[in-house]
């Protein structure tokens, strides 16, 4: 029997905002943009959420629901620190970890007992670092299975921990909406319904052959599912492999100036991310795409690990200089592989390269202003200078 | 073309010149010359970098040239049954029929017009060293030659002749190695090159430690070594080369003298758990006549030793690439040798008491990060 724990941040993004900032605490918080603006809402507290604000609507629908609500533009960089900090409090009960979106991962602790007790103890000793060391709040499911533990952890939002048994998982689910089967969207719902299907319980006591004439071999899945049955395992295989970004210009442009400050731009940014998640890169590859759509990607390997913008950049446009041929430039990419993290390299000293000190130093103080200040608060001349 | 050749002369000829020939060649340049006039037979490969020639004595009965495609050769020649092989061009035909005992091979060719000629060399000087001296040079400077080609200059070998030394250094940044020598003959014009790695590789292969000469040109733009009857030419690199010896600390902290093979033996027992890449590292702790060496891998395991050394100045710990180690105390010829270290980051210096000031090399550590 295996033990999974699904843990579910609570309102992420807007408990993010409200922890950051005091003054938003118990208000009406929507993330995703300005009340005018086309977007949609991608979070909204829970005060929010008493006046008909949900995920996914849009945003001038949130204000007409709920004009007195804050309205504020999600922090990225931000809610991918919380969600590492996150992650690395699980990680410390087992090694099988998966991240599935920034607010929400799996844990497999079967094997973790003997060293932290039984599951709900760990959900219990998790939820409660998380409120702690982060002073976010959490909802965590534990269950023999994937299905049952994300199951489990929405029953009880927010604050919730709710453990689903092998003996008491065909009750549990029994009285639940169809919808809450994984893979049941609206399009298989309402198929269902049409054939008499409400709740979990119907499929439960239906004839799997029955389930398969109708939908195929998903009727088969469903049918396990309903029963609590789930054989995924849990798997940390989102190791990062390569960090990249790109850009494609509003207009074609031929100037081989202007497209370097895009790609200094670009390299800054691929070297935020590694320093950010505490990585170094072996070998920088050059994406270039003509106004024709042709397009060229170039790799070069460095001499030494590194997650400095400058010898990203230098080896880009080292590569940029070799292959531009002068058409007019329709997108630039730059992106890393053979990635290490900090921990585990050495590195080798060179005499006639200097170790670059006041680029570390500089990068330094360049994430330090972007902590506080957000991560268009600082830029590079040439990057700004080319900008308009 | 018609000449008849020792199979052993032509297989070593063949393989000699095949070597330069890269999957990056193609067109004539990616074949081998074979000429056969005034009693000798010359292959030569010419990739425009680098070309090799190499002269074997021949029965010509009728003089001429052809091209083979550069591996086709080799791997027939390698597989005859006799000890003599003919050779074979038709007039106005580009086929080559080899014969040797009972075996019969018809290869067919390129016609050696387009094949490119080799440079002249301009503005030259030309000395002559020994055989076992030039390879002793080699041996003790290329193995730090960069082949990271961020700072092409570096993936060359310095040879700078002034009056009567010759001196060869090489760096990576990692490893530097330095080594001169007095040839006992003036050089009139003197001159300072640098000779990329590849030409420098060929050389040291074919150099003997036998008492022979190399015959060394240097032109403006191009080196040509004679060795036996194998001549390299090729292109030198352009630039300027670093002054390495604005590098070379003078202040010391500690120092000390092992026997190179006793350390050399210790690393490499080192080595079978600390495996090339990030876990390729050695921590050395001198202190009190000590020598401390550890390393480790989650992979492989651990090592340790320690045993006395005669050392001097104040106690240290440092971390070494264990390749990186192991090439410059290889690079040591005889006797013991003094490492001279100049702090747990700083480089350390090699130094060879049977060889004083003609041979130096450094090694720089590795830090965590």
């Amino acid at each position: 029997m295996r033990c999974i724990i699904h843990l579910d941040m609570d309102a992420f993004f807007a408990s993010v905002e409200q922890l950051d900032n005091p003054e938003l605490r118990g208000k009406p918080v929507i993330v995703g943009g300005a009340p005018n603006e086309r977007g949609v809402v991608s979070t909204c507290s829970y005060e929010a959420r008493r006046f008909g604000v949900r995920s996914a609507m849009p945003l001038t629908e949130a204000y007409r629901r709920c004009p007195q609500g804050i309205f504020v533009r999600g922090r990225g960089w931000r809610y991918a620190e919380i969600s590492e900090a996150v992650l690395v409090i699980m990680s410390a009960f087992s090694p099988l970890l998966e991240p599935v979106s920034i607010d929400e991962a799996f844990l497999d602790v079967t094997h973790s007992f003997k060293l932290f007790g039984p599951g709900p103890d760990i959900a219990r000793t998790i939820q409660r670092r998380v409120k702690d060391e982060l002073g976010l709040s959490c909802s965590l499911g534990v269950a023999p299975n994937k299905f049952l533990a994300k199951l489990a952890s929405d029953l009880k939002k927010p604050a919730g921990l709710v453990v689903i048994t092998e003996e008491n998982a065909k009750a549990t689910l029994a009285p639940l909406p169809i919808e809450k089967i994984w893979g049941v969207g609206p399009k298989t719902a309402e198929q269902l319904k049409k054939i008499g299907f409400a709740t979990i319980g119907d499929i439960q006591r239906a004839d799997i052959s029955l389930l398969e004439r109708r939908l195929g071999v998903h009727g088969r899945d469903l049918w396990c599912l309903a029963h609590g049955q789930d054989e995924r395992p849990v798997a940390n295989s989102d190791e990062v492999k390569s960090v990249g970004h790109e850009h494609t210009f509003d207009v074609d442009i031929a100037d081989l100036e202007a497209v370097k400050s895009t790609l200094l731009a670009l390299a800054a940014k691929v070297g935020r991310r590694l320093r950010r998640k505490g990585l170094k890169c072996k070998v920088v590859h050059l994406k270039l795409r003509y106004h024709d759509f042709t397009t060229y990607t170039r790799q070069r390997s460095l001499g030494q690990s590194t997650n400095l913008d400058h010898e990203i950049y230098n080896a880009a446009v080292e590569l940029l200089t070799a292959h531009f041929d002068g058409r007019p430039v329709r997108l630039i990419g730059v992106s890393v592989n053979q990635l290490s993290a900090l921990g585990e390299s050495v590195e080798q000293l060179n005499l006639l390269a200097p170790p670059p000190e006041r680029q570390r130093k500089l990068a330094k103080v360049l994430d330090s202003i972007k902590e506080k200040h957000g991560e268009k608060s600082i830029t590079y001349g040439k990057v700004k200078e080319y900008e308009e | 073309m018609k000449v008849s050749v020792n199979k052993d002369d032509l297989t070593f000829a063949t393989q000699t010149v095949t070597r330069i020939l890269t999957s990056k060649t193609s067109g004539a340049s990616a074949g081998i010359r074979l000429t056969a006039e005034d009693g000798t037979l010359t292959l030569m490969a010419n990739d425009l970098e680098i070309a090799m020639a190499c002269q074997i004595s021949a029965e010509v009965i009728t003089v001429g040239a052809i091209v083979i495609p550069g591996k086709l050769l080799g791997e027939a020649v390698r597989r005859f049954p006799g000890q003599e092989v003919d050779l074979f061009v038709q007039e106005g035909r580009q086929v080559l029929s080899l014969r040797s005992g009972f075996s019969e091979l018809d290869l067919i060719g390129m016609a050696p017009t387009y094949f490119p000629e080799l440079p002249d060399i301009l503005d030259f000087s030309r000395l002559k060293v020994s055989q076992s001296l030039l390879k002793s040079m080699l041996r003790q400077v290329s193995f730090a030659i960069s082949t990271d080609d961020m700072r092409p200059i570096l993936t060359g070998m310095l040879c700078e002749c002034r009056d009567n030394s010759l001196r060869m250094v090489a760096a990576d940044g990692f490893r530097v190695a330095s080594r001169k020598e007095d040839i006992g003959i003036e050089c009139p014009d003197g001159f300072r090159v640098v000779v990329p790695g590849r030409a420098v590789n060929e050389m040291a292969r074919l150099l003997t430690d036998n008492e022979g000469t190399a015959e060394v040109t240097v032109g403006r733009n191009y080196i040509l070594v004679k060795i036996n009857d194998t001549t390299i030419i090729s292109k030198l690199l352009e630039g300027n080369y670093i002054n390495v010896d604005q590098y070379l600390p003078t202040k010391f902290t500690t120092h000390v003298e092992v026997k190179p093979k006793a350390l050399l033996d210790a690393l490499e027992r080192a080595a079978v758990v600390a495996k090339d890449g990030l876990a390729g590292t050695v921590r050395l702790y001198f202190s009190d006549g000590l020598l401390k060496i550890r390393a480790q891998s989650a992979e492989h395991g651990t090592h340790y030793e320690e045993w006395a050394v005669d050392m001097q100045g104040e106690s240290l710990e440092i971390l070494f690439n264990i390749r990186v180690l192991i090439d410059v105390l290889k690079s040591v010829e005889t006797g013991d040798i003094k490492l001279s270290f100049t702090g747990t980051l700083g480089p350390c210096v090699g130094k060879n008491a049977a060889q004083e000031d003609k041979y130096w090399s450094l090694a720089m550590p590795v830090r965590l990060s």
